[in-house]
């Protein structure tokens, strides 16, 4: 990144807050609806100081690593079946778009019925929120990989199962990436729709756990976090692995 | 005889009324270490024709013979090389050509002949590089050297430098001609130039369409290199032309009354 910009990024925070102090200095609003920006800075501090934010992110990254998991296996499996078999994909596919549509939060309530409020049920909501994502982009994946590569691969022996393993998997990386980063995207939201609804623990679970004590400073400085964690790993980790994969396979 | 082609056809379409016939009766004999070069307009069927030998596509009937033996898939005694180079993106340029071969050899063997065929097409240096890297003329050039690693009969071209530049296309053919005269593979060479047919084979078969057939079968009796500017070269590429603007005309008259009736 140049500096330019980054030093503009930065002022504009400042600026956001500045803003914020401003109105909070004016006292427009009751204190315990709208805390200054230190009341919430030190909530953190003191989140993590005392350790509960981290036990909170501690379990809410176990929920989501567990549950992403889980999708990108079943994800993958549905997307490479439904991309193989053109009869599985005309008897199932459009389910699989309509399921997709369906907010992640609708499934709290069924897996609460099925699970009670356990870990086990918030788990469930996020593999839910993110395989069929998956799927999806799997299933495109599969059958955008050019007739050309297979036809070659053909020419020269490698055909069959052979030719799925050596052409079409490694053709398909770049869209498989591009479904990974969706999967992230809608688990991490189903994830906080599972939490805010469970019984913790979580960072979803700390939000609720705020709010029902009015301790709007902590509701901030959570948001805050959860803000912050979804754009560090999406602009981090997958806009770059994303990009390099798609240069490395001249999708760009 | 090597490569034998006897009252081939293809048709589309599964039903008596909506089929349509390609060509029917190509009856051509290729001796090995020839190269031949299939000439015609567009949809004539001649790349399609080239899939036939390769196995890719089906023949309708007929048969095609190398060494005496059916055709009826691909196989390694074949090696294409398409008009888009279709190499792996994900792999280097030295796993590229190694590629057909993984199969048949143990790794350092598969390593050394690859390198050996980069050599000759000139890329050694690039063997690390990933594809992207690499210009549209490399990129055929790597095509070029993958086909041979397979050591086939038979390397069949289908509009290879189509899609190159003059300059670039210029020197790959004289890198396909020493590659030929080193390697003394058959090559069977689909082209719709003129030029491109008459400045590298030792034969010249042009193909009509409509129905398509083959028109004539030309010898070129030429040392080579071969320069633009000869007599005998341009006397052929006249002969070739007349016999070609008239499939053209055909075409484009046929399309032209399509037109007039479909819109009247």
């Amino acid at each position: 990144m140049k500096l330019s910009l980054l030093v503009k990024r930065i002022a504009f925070l400042v600026v956001v807050i500045g803003i914020w102090y401003l109105i909070y200095a004016m006292n427009v609003f009751e204190d315990i609806i709208f805390p200054s920006p230190t009341t919430v800075a030190s909530a953190l501090y003191e989140g993590f100081a005392s350790g509960d934010l981290f036990s909170a992110l501690g379990a809410s990254f176990r929920h989501l690593f567990s549950g992403l998991f889980l999708a990108i296996l079943f994800g993958t499996l549905l997307g490479v079946l439904l991309g193989k078999s053109r009869e599985a994909d005309e008897t199932a596919g459009m389910y699989l778009v309509a399921l997709q549509s369906i907010p992640s939060i609708v499934w709290v309530p069924l897996a609460i019925m099925i699970f009670g409020f356990s870990e086990a049920a918030v788990v469930f909501v996020v593999v839910l929120g993110g395989t069929f994502v998956m799927a999806l982009n799997v299933r495109s994946a599969i059958r955008s990989v050019s007739p050309q590569l297979l036809r070659a691969a053909k020419t020269m022996g490698v055909g069959g199962v052979s030719q799925f393993f050596r052409v079409e998997i490694p053709a398909s990386v770049p869209y498989f990436m591009s479904g990974i980063r969706l999967a992230w995207a809608f688990s991490w939201r189903a994830l906080m729709a599972g939490e805010l609804l469970s019984n913790g623990p979580g960072l979803g679970y700390s939000l609720r756990y705020a709010q029902d004590y009015a301790r709007m400073d902590q509701v901030i400085g959570i948001i805050i976090i959860i803000g912050v964690i979804g754009a560090v790993v999406d602009q981090i980790v997958f806009s770059k692995l994303e990009k390099n994969v798609m240069k490395r396979w001249g999708v760009l | 005889m090597f490569l034998r082609f006897e009252k081939v056809a293809k048709r589309f379409g599964d039903t008596p009324e909506n089929q349509f016939e390609v060509f029917s009766d190509i009856d051509i004999d290729i001796e090995e270490n020839q190269f031949v070069s299939i000439l015609g307009p567009s949809g004539c069927g001649k790349s399609t024709l080239l899939s036939m030998v390769a196995g890719l596509e089906g023949i309708s009937s007929g048969t095609i013979q190398l060494e005496g033996e059916d055709i009826d898939r691909p196989g390694p005694d074949r090696g294409m090389v398409f008009q888009q180079p279709s190499l792996f993106p994900w792999l280097t340029v030295r796993e590229n050509v190694m590629f057909p071969l993984k199969k048949n050899m143990s790794k350092k063997e598969a390593q050394s002949r690859a390198d050996h065929f980069l050599k000759m097409v000139h890329l050694s240096k690039f063997r690390s590089n990933y594809t992207y890297e690499l210009s549209g003329g490399m990129q055929q050039r790597v095509a070029i050297a993958r086909a041979l690693a397979m050591d086939p009969k038979v390397l069949l071209m289908d509009e290879p430098f189509g899609a190159l530049d003059e300059q670039t296309r210029h020197i790959l053919h004289k890198e396909l001609l020493s590659i030929w005269e080193d390697t003394q593979k058959t090559i069977l060479f689909v082209t719709h130039s003129i030029q491109e047919a008459i400045k590298l084979s030792d034969r010249v078969i042009v193909m009509g369409t409509r129905p398509g057939q083959i028109i004539a079968d030309f010898h070129v009796d030429a040392p080579r290199p071969r320069e633009r500017d000869d007599e005998y070269v341009i006397s052929l590429e006249k002969q070739v032309m007349e016999l070609l603007e008239k499939e053209i005309n055909k075409v484009l008259k046929e399309e032209l009354d399509d037109e007039a009736v479909s819109t009247s």
